[in-house]
């Protein structure tokens, strides 16, 4: 098998030359901007007297809620969020006021000789609070199919229960920010982490009160972003933009790390309450569940996420009878924002969570449990979309398999009975995740090809690349199309003023959004090349033929491969008979609708499955654990490079883990949060890998997937680190079956459920 | 930049003489830039990242290359809070250095393909974290591997390429490979370069967060500079002060240096114990015999202290004077029963540990004092001696609770604990309280009553006051096996 070809950028990554945003030499003139963030977290604002931090030597300038020339308005789904509150302060760090100085220890310590006065207001941080005072963004959301009241009446068994999972720092390595400069005075050019260019470009005008089309925003790649650019870089860029426009010089916003954690949004907390019904075998016949979720301050992205979390409180399971509740809650904590799952995980952690515990109280074995209930074809899901393709069963076989489930629990039960204070467990973890943003009009993109006179070709998409690797799978798309070899195909930033209007990089739809756009602008161009090549063939060799090979840097008839026609000089004969040598390509997923009144539709083009099995060992006295071994099947139907696909499905599987296990957020009663920085907050590092990590990408073939047969990658594995939080349950249960471990399952949490 | 000297002295201000990456530098600096911002923001290289800014990350990882007991060590370290006064006499070694996009050294191209890298910013750390592993050792086996990435987070990949990576590398390379010739060619140089003594002046009215940097040559150096400046705050590793400087913003007139003494970069032995001189990084202390012979416990729970990168210039005497109620190593070393050798100008003295500590971060160490020396009396070798650490990550992580033990044939008994009161304890329950017959569970639930855990982010106080207990009852199941 011909190796794979590198990660597009990675020559440049492993030396040290790839240029992240602030990784230039500061332009001349240049201000750095920093916050004055609020101190409290909700409160009425007085008076904010600016004017000592103005008057300290080295700074130009401080700006606040009444210097936007524009509408001091940054919200997006609803319109709830000021880029600086001017009378009501919503959350602890949030910015009150910006600083643009000579330098960046001038302008932090000009923000310290702020003056806040304000009246303290009742805050809210949880969602039992925030439930209590019926504090939502929206109305609460149904989905329903069938008589869930009647079939829990009429269920063998009933189980009522609340499951918690809890929030996520995104900790991507490069913290929020963006440089704005000023050229030819009227365009604002915006080096900007983010992963949504148009949502900066639309907010940063609307603020400044411009055109869109004098926002020109730019992203050469995103050190991690994992959600947390979609909305939350936001802020940062039209504070940047902002600052540029007034002051006329170029302003560098960066976070530290700790402002980064203290005053960004995260990952969802989610409350759920439900009841569950069940015969004997264990055949789920209703399932009634409401979800609430952790908003913070402004509505955000909590909506669609919450809405995603209810898609996804099915999981992989068919249950006749079904009403999922969503409720989106305010309080006083930074809003909380996209992260990879987006909702599913903590939708599908609930009813995992259930089915734990039918399969104790029926003693009955977790993996034939969701067996018996798994999706066939043609059952439809409560929002009323026909299953197809389903290759749930199977995933759960396979890893069944894999890992010798029946040989693995032999062992953890003879293991147990044999060690007193050390205990296994076993957790299973079965994934249907749905592609497609739910807001079916993001579900579009373009991409736009230039090829230049020397057969080189350049080629932009509205897609942000982040490390997913979008952009060695779009080079390899149209090396597919093009025949080009992969040096030849440079894959150009993401730039508003080449490709407008670009949904965020998100929803694990990068690759099938933007891949299709630009396989659509590869194919425009290899119709108007193939006419010239034809005529280049019949004059050269008297070949004619209809059917064109473009491959190896040449272009031949398929019949007579040796008869070729280089690729440089097919394009300078093109240019010469004056055929177009650029393409744009647009592409939008179709039959995608919801009626989210009905709660019904077809919101997702397709689904990922995929199956999960993680065998655990704990100490009961240290509260420690370590995963023994994770065996991983993935559903991959045709992988446009696997190696990118494996390190998506590691990369997501180990995030999870450290969702699951060891990231814990705390807030002071005050709201703001202690775990602000690395050594408070822990993700995942090198020794915390299971000691045998297994993954399988099982190929497949589906009608339903998109580029070139293959389907997304991003989101879909996260889901699997969930198998380690129950295995850890399980093992605990081995002890004292009665216990419930709390999420996140760190030592502590362990310890107190054991004791 | 002015250039002061004082008379008839050899003082050399601001300026500071290294290597980097093969080429000889002589450059001003301010005082108390970390290495990191010297090379990022002054000599624009780009490559080293900021991501953390308290050396928790491992992104800005560098490597340096000097001469130590006669030989030439390589070693990784986190240039966020390596203070660049330190490079002095010294080879700096970034990411830049070891390659190109065109010529790409083997730990570039074996990460390239394994797909080790995803959005690239942690990568240069990883390269030079390999890089610090693969010149020092042959062939390193799995865990030298793991504890030469354990202190650089990857956010993406989730790090089963870069292993496979690091696999490869180990397999089919070996320092002869690895180091560079430019490398090579600079350790010569290494052996000659004058320690010559150094301060860090900061030149006019401005927002620096030091104002002076000594860098003493020699202890008398040492002793001169702190008669001068009493009130100075010493610097060892400066792996917790540069933390100070660069997320609290903490200000210091006077920093005092004293890790690139040699008189206190050695381990010696006498009648008295093992003195570890305070320069002595935690990493000496694992790859020393007489360490490792005599006191294999403090070996061992040095390997959980920080990260490799830490304990590369962190020292066993900045956990000391730093006097953290969770400093890993102090109840380890107060059941060691630990001497300090306190020096200043005009006298030494000897101080036991346990009386060293006198409430929250507060030390009995007087103006014009340093750390000098600690001295570890040789345990009995058939004494039991183990310390236990919980945090929440297994590697690189800040104790929640950390304890030692120690039991004596003779049924001596001693057991401290950090993490449960304001500074490190020796509980006097289980001193007076032990014998060979004791019923461990209500000893455990005795001495829980000795100490006062409170909560914060790294544990609730029910917890640490569950693992005073659980801590006792895993030190019963290790004692009788």
């Amino acid at each position: 098998m011909a190796k794979l070809p590198w990660h597009l950028s990675g020559p440049l990554h492993v030396s040290g030359r790839s240029r992240f945003i602030g990784d230039e030499a500061p332009l001349s003139g240049m201000l750095y901007a920093k916050f004055f963030f609020s101190p409290v977290a909700h409160a009425r604002i007085i008076r904010l007297d600016l004017s000592a931090a103005h008057a300290f030597p080295g700074v130009h300038a401080v700006y606040g809620a009444q210097d936007i020339p524009g509408q001091n308005m940054i919200g997006h789904v609803l319109k709830d969020e000021p880029l600086f509150p001017d009378s009501e302060i919503m959350f602890y760090g949030q910015p009150l006021a910006m600083i643009l100085a000579e330098d960046e220890s001038i302008a932090e310590a000009a923000a310290k000789l702020i003056i806040l006065e304000a009246e303290e207001l009742p805050p809210v941080f949880s969602i039992e609070e925030a439930e209590r005072l019926k504090q939502w963004y929206i109305p609460e959301r149904k989905i329903a199919r069938g008589d869930v009241d009647d079939a829990l009446n009429k269920a063998r068994y009933t189980i009522h229960g609340q499951s918690y999972t809890g929030g996520q720092e995104h900790f991507y390595m490069e913290s929020q920010r963006t440089r704005a400069i000023l050229t030819d005075h009227d365009l604002i050019h915006l080096l900007c982490a983010t992963q949504s260019t148009m949502e900066v470009q639309e907010i940063a005008a609307r603020v400044l009160g411009i055109p869109a089309h004098r926002i020109a925003v730019e992203v050469p790649r995103l050190g991690g972003a994992f959600g947390g650019k979609e909305r939350s870089a936001t802020i940062w860029a039209v504070m940047a933009a902002l600052g540029a426009f007034l002051s006329g010089r170029p302003v560098q916003v960066m976070l530290t790390r700790d402002e980064d954690m203290r005053v960004t949004g995260k990952r969802h907390p989610f409350l759920s309450n439900w009841k569950i019904g069940f015969d004997e075998d264990g055949k789920i016949k209703a399932w009634d569940i409401e979800l609430m979720c952790n908003g913070g301050a402004y509505v955000d992205l909590s909506v669609a996420i919450l809405e995603r979390a209810m898609f996804h409180a099915d999981n992989c399971y068919h249950i006749p009878n079904v009403r999922i509740k969503g409720r989106a809650c305010r309080t006083n904590l930074p809003p909380n924002t996209a992260f990879r799952g987006f909702g599913g995980p903590q939708g599908i952690f609930t009813i995992e969570s259930a089915l734990g515990q039918i399969a104790k109280k029926l003693n009955k074995d977790p993996l034939e449990l969701r067996k018996l209930n798994c999706y066939q074809n043609g059952d439809i899901t409560p929002y009323g979309q026909k299953i197809s393709e389903t290759s749930a069963l199977k995933m759960l076989e396979q890893v069944a398999e894999a890992a010798d489930y029946q040989k693995l629990i032999h062992e953890v039960h003879d293991f147990n009975s044999k060690h007193e204070h050390h205990k296994q467990g076993l957790g299973i973890m079965p994934v249907k995740f749905g592609i497609s943003f739910t807001t079916a009009l993001m579900n579009q993109g373009s991409a736009l090809i230039w090829v230049y006179i020397d057969g080189s070709l350049s080629v932009s998409t509205g897609g942000v690349e982040m490390g997913q690797e979008l952009n060695s799978k779009v080079a390899l798309i149209v090396q597919r199309v093009l025949g080009l070899s992969y040096d030849k195909i440079r894959v150009e930033s993401s730039h508003t003023q080449r490709t407008g209007n670009a949904s965020p990089t998100a929803a694990s739809t990068g690759s099938d959004i933007n891949g299709n756009a630009a396989r659509i602008a590869a194919e425009k161009i290899r119709k108007s090349l193939s006419e010239i090549a034809r005529i280049m063939l019949q004059e050269r060799y008297e070949i004619d033929s209809e059917e064109l090979v473009f491959a190896d840097d040449k272009v031949f008839a398929q019949a007579e491969p040796d008869k070729s026609i280089a690729f440089p000089e097919l394009v300078r004969r093109a240019h010469q008979e004056r055929t177009p040598l650029g393409a744009y390509g647009y592409y939008a997923t179709p039959d995608l609708y919801f009626d989210r009144d009905l709660g019904q539709g077809n919101p997702f083009h397709y689904f990922v499955y995929g199956a999960a099995i993680a065998r655990v060992q704990l100490g009961l006295l240290s509260g420690e654990h370590e995963i023994l071994s994770t065996h991983i099947v993935h559903e991959n139907a045709q992988s446009l490079h696997p190696d990118i696909d494996m390190g998506q499905v590691v990369g997501a599987f180990i995030q999870s883990v450290g969702w699951c296990t060891m990231e814990e957020l705390v807030i002071d009663t005050k709201g703001r949060y202690l775990s602000a920085n690395p050594s408070t907050y822990k993700i995942p590092g090198v020794r915390d890998l299971p000691r045998d990590l297994r993954v399988t990408l099982q190929p497949s073939k589906s009608a339903q997937a998109s580029i070139f047969g293959s389907k997304a990658v991003g989101e879909p594995p996260f889901m699997y680190g969930m198998a380690v939080f129950f295995a850890l349950q399980n093992a605990i249960q081995s002890v004292k079956p009665e216990a419930e471990l709390s999420f996140p399952a760190t030592p502590e949490a362990i310890i107190r459920a054991l004791n | 930049m002015k250039q002061e000297q004082k008379p008839g002295s050899t003082y050399r201000y601001n300026r500071i003489s290294f290597y980097l990456n093969g080429r000889f530098q002589e450059i001003d600096i301010a005082p108390g830039i970390s290495t990191m911002d010297l090379v990022t923001k002054q000599l624009h290289l780009y490559g080293t990242k900021c991501s953390c800014n308290e050396g928790d990350c491992g992104a800005c990882t560098v490597v340096i290359a000097e001469c130590r007991e006669g030989s030439i060590v390589y070693e990784a370290i986190t240039s966020c809070i390596y203070p660049a006064a330190k490079l002095h006499g010294k080879h700096l070694i970034t990411v830049e250095g070891l390659g190109t996009p065109k010529e790409l050294h083997p730990i570039q191209k074996a990460l390239l393909d394994h797909h080790g890298t995803q959005c690239g910013y942690c990568t240069p750390g990883f390269v030079m974290s390999l890089f610090a592993c693969l010149a020092s050792v042959s062939h390193p086996d799995q865990e030298s591997i793991l504890a030469a990435l354990e202190g650089n987070l990857c956010r993406c990949t989730g790090y089963q390429s870069i292993l496979a990576a690091a696999a490869e590398l180990s397999r089919e390379h070996d320092p002869s490979t690895i180091v560079p010739p430019w490398c090579r060619k600079v350790e010569p140089k290494l052996f000659a370069f004058a320690q010559k003594p150094l301060e860090v002046k900061k030149p006019s009215a401005s927002l620096f967060s030091i104002d002076n940097y000594l860098l003493p040559g020699d202890l008398q150096e040492l002793k001169d500079m702190l008669a001068l400046y009493p009130e100075a705050s010493l610097i060892a590793g400066g792996t917790d002060i540069m933390v100070q400087v660069n997320v609290q913003r903490k200000h210091f007139d006077t920093l005092i240096d004293l890790g690139n003494l040699p008189e206190l970069r050695q381990i010696k032995l006498s009648r008295a114990g093992i003195h570890i001189g305070a320069g002595v990084s935690y990493s000496q202390i694992m790859d020393s015999g007489i360490a490792k012979c005599d006191l294999p416990e403090l070996v061992k729970l040095c390997r959980l202290i920080a990260s490799k990168q830490i304990r590369n210039f962190g020292t066993l005497a900045g956990n000391i004077g730093n006097a953290s109620p969770v400093g890993d190593s102090l109840p380890l070393l107060l059941v060691y029963e630990t001497r300090l050798l306190l020096s200043s100008q005009s006298y030494s003295r000897e101080c036991a540990l346990r009386d060293f500590f006198i409430g929250y971060r507060l030390t009995a160490l007087e103006p014009g004092e340093f750390i000098q020396e600690i001295i570890i009396p040789i345990p009995p070798r058939t004494a039991f001696i183990k310390s236990l650490k919980s945090s929440k990550r297994k590697a690189e992580d800040i104790s929640a609770v950390v304890s030692a033990i120690r039991i004596e044939e003779g049924g001596k008994a001693a057991l401290a604990f950090g993490g449960v009161a304001a500074q490190p304890l020796l509980s006097e329950y289980f001193a007076s309280g032990y014998s060979p017959e004791v019923d461990w569970q209500a000893l455990a639930e005795q001495v829980a009553q000795e100490f006062t855990p409170l909560s914060d982010v790294r544990g609730s106080a029910d917890y640490r006051r569950q693992m005073i207990i659980n801590h006792i009852l895993q030190y019963r199941e290790a004692y009788h096996g």
